[in-house]
């Protein structure tokens, strides 16, 4: 069963790794379970399309560069597509990343450089900064949610909300670039608030916060999402301007061809 | 001494306490008159954008909270144009669309041979020539806001567009706006096909009675689908509906403030009086006639405040107007309605804040009130 909570659960709005995410770890204990299905379930979709502005604030100049997205997903069955491409300015147009999820958890995909250049995810490529910001390709690819610890460790109070606080532990030696995730998610909004994560020697790397939320129909979803590493340059904010979700995303979207069409 | 003299009177004992009580009051109606205003004005900008098509009807798919109806298909127009007194339908899709560093921004997709574009005066350079031209038009606050001028290239989505002509229109909400050939925004939006609104023009002469039999007809023979004049689009648009609650919360808490201060000096007013009062019961004063006496004096104030407040809400929003940041990007309307409104406001601020104090007033004991030193 899938349980791809990554970051894009943030970063893509609507949560769409959260989406398609069945039930929790067998190692989590049964309050955590709970609270990640929650949240999965109240983002359940077959597709999404959202589009989000990537906001890189240089910290001493405060020299800001925008960057224009245009994110996708897809489900089949257990199996999820996660396609993120830039669609200005010129320097950054038709750059992609790829996702996919296979039913048993395995992560492929692919970062498309126009106008040809294809590399396939590898442990070293997840590292790289995405489009140049303070997000890692790891944070757009992992699923923490799936990590086999998961355990709820307090409560604290976020935007004036209630939230729990989730701590997710990979089993042994972490292949993502994190060690410990903690996620602040308000169970009444079945919302994450706030994100950070931790290296293995437990500092903290980056805070990821839902600035802004508002309510979509039955659910709630971020606007605002700001990324901040803890001994950065700069920040990032993610800034989403349209989200529609229930859509039957062609396949074809996620093809290379059509993926390198977009640059030309 | 009249009874009015009296009331006037008591506010001119203590002119310091009263003119601050005013000039609270004063600022409270203030912010009331300017974002009422503005949030107006932002209703009126997209009713004058309906007006200035010259459309009678607007035809849309009922939807949900979202900020713009869903698309639709387009074929729908045929249907539309077969109604009686139903002279032209224009299909048209609006979006609102993050464009390269901008803040959201309006665009519009207008088929090149509608009537949209007659009510458009094209300042520089042109309309795009045919659906084929990757080009727009922008409206003057729109080219402020975007920094393009004419002959740049503007991206919209995952495509690149020259900017072919800059316009002014009579409506606000469109010259902050990009217009481009509906074809040319179905393409770029992925609706191939469809739209989100039919303008509808009626034959000239057409009564309200025929409007609104119309408007039957649409409602009952396509489900789904509604019928509206153009103010109550505007009325019916989630962003204006957002506004004008964003100012009336605003104003509520102004006015709250406003009340508290009346209370609190109407209050102490009648605590430096007791003595007074208490000869007034003595004399024979009704106990109802000692609640007129407070009531009118904090309306009065209210009054007085009220004035002042639509004197400072005119300037409020002709500076607001005025600051370059904003200018041409808000328009507040300003009526008589509008003042109307701020002064009923006001008073019945003095109602309600020097309602207690009255009735506290009025409950003394004439014998206790004489005692009292």
């Amino acid at each position: 069963m899938m349980k791809p909570f990554c970051l894009a659960l943030l970063l893509t709005l609507p949560a769409p790794a959260l989406l398609w995410a069945a039930a929790a770890s067998d190692q989590a204990n049964p309050a955590a379970t709970e609270l990640i299905d929650k949240v999965i379930n109240a983002r359940k979709t077959t597709g999404f399309r959202i589009r989000a502005k990537l906001i890189v604030v240089q910290a001493g100049s405060g020299k800001r560069q925008t960057r224009q997205l245009l994110i996708k997903g897809r489900r089949d069955g257990e199996a999820t597509k996660i396609l993120y491409q830039a669609l200005w300015p010129d320097a950054y147009k038709g750059r992609a990343l790829l996702v996919e999820k296979s039913a048993d958890h395995k992560t492929t995909g692919f970062l498309f450089t126009p106008p040809d250049k294809v590399t396939p995810l590898t442990p070293e490529v997840m590292k790289q900064p995405f489009l140049e910001s303070d997000l890692t390709l790891d944070d757009l690819a992992e699923d923490y949610w799936h990590w086999p610890l998961q355990k709820i460790v307090g409560q604290e109070t976020v935007s004036g909300k209630s939230c729990q606080i989730l701590e997710s532990r990979p089993a042994g030696r972490p292949t993502a670039g994190y060690a410990l995730v903690k996620t602040w998610i308000c169970p009444d909004l079945a919302l994450p608030l706030r994100v950070h994560l931790f290296d293995e020697g437990g500092q903290l790397v980056k805070r990821i916060n839902v600035e802004k939320f508002f309510q979509q129909g039955t659910r709630w979803v971020p606007a605002t999402i700001m990324i901040e590493p803890e001994h950065g340059r700069s920040r990032t904010t993610l800034d989403g301007s349209k989200s529609e979700r229930d859509l039957d995303i062609p396949v074809e979207d996620f093809a290379l061809g059509k993926i390198k069409s977009l640059a030309k | 001494m009249s009874f009015l003299t009296i009331v006037f009177k008591n506010l001119l004992r203590r002119r310091t306490r009263s003119l601050l009580t005013i000039a609270g009051i004063a600022i409270g109606i203030a912010a009331v008159v300017a974002l009422t205003s503005i949030a107006w004005g932002f209703e009126k900008s997209w009713e004058q954008a309906y007006r200035a098509r010259g459309t009678d009807l607007v035809v849309t798919k009922i939807t949900s909270q979202s900020p713009m109806p869903a698309p639709f298909n387009e074929k729908f127009a045929a249907d539309l144009l077969k109604l009686p007194r139903v002279k032209e339908v224009s299909g048209l899709l609006t979006d609102l669309i993050s464009i390269e560093d901008a803040p959201t921004t309006l665009v519009f997709g207008w088929a090149l041979d509608s009537f949209l574009w007659d009510h458009l005066k094209v300042v520089k350079g042109r309309k795009p020539s045919g659906d084929d031209e990757k080009a727009v038009v922008i409206g003057t606050v729109a080219a402020d806001m975007l920094r393009k001028s004419i002959g740049a290239k503007i991206h919209i989505e995952a495509d690149e567009f020259t900017i072919c002509g800059i316009f002014e229109s009579t409506a606000l909400v469109e010259n902050g706006a990009v217009i481009m050939s509906l074809r040319q925004l179905q393409r770029v939006t992925e609706n191939t096909g469809k739209v989100n609104f039919l303008n509808v023009k009626l034959e000239p002469g057409s009564t309200q009675e025929q409007v609104e039999s119309l408007r039957k007809t649409i409602k009952e023979r396509f489900a789904g689908f509604n019928a509206f004049t153009s103010s109550e689009v505007a009325q019916s648009n989630t962003a204006i509906q957002a506004a004008k609650g964003m100012s009336w919360a605003t104003s509520l808490i102004a006015l709250i403030v406003g009340a508290v201060g009346v209370t609190n000096t109407m209050l102490m007013s009648v605590f430096e009086r007791i003595h007074e009062i208490g000869i007034l019961l003595a004399i024979g004063w009704r106990r109802s006639r000692i609640v007129r006496m407070i009531l009118y004096e904090s309306m009065a104030l209210s009054f007085l405040g009220g004035l002042a407040g639509v004197a400072l809400g005119f300037v409020a929003i002709k500076v607001i107007q005025t600051t370059p940041m904003i200018h041409g990007k808000i328009e507040g309307e300003i009526s008589a309605a509008l003042f109307g409104l701020a002064i009923l406001v006001a008073l019945a601020l003095g109602v309600f804040g020097g309602l207690y104090p009255a009735v506290r007033g009025s409950r003394l004991s004439p014998t206790a009130a004489l005692r009292y030193e």
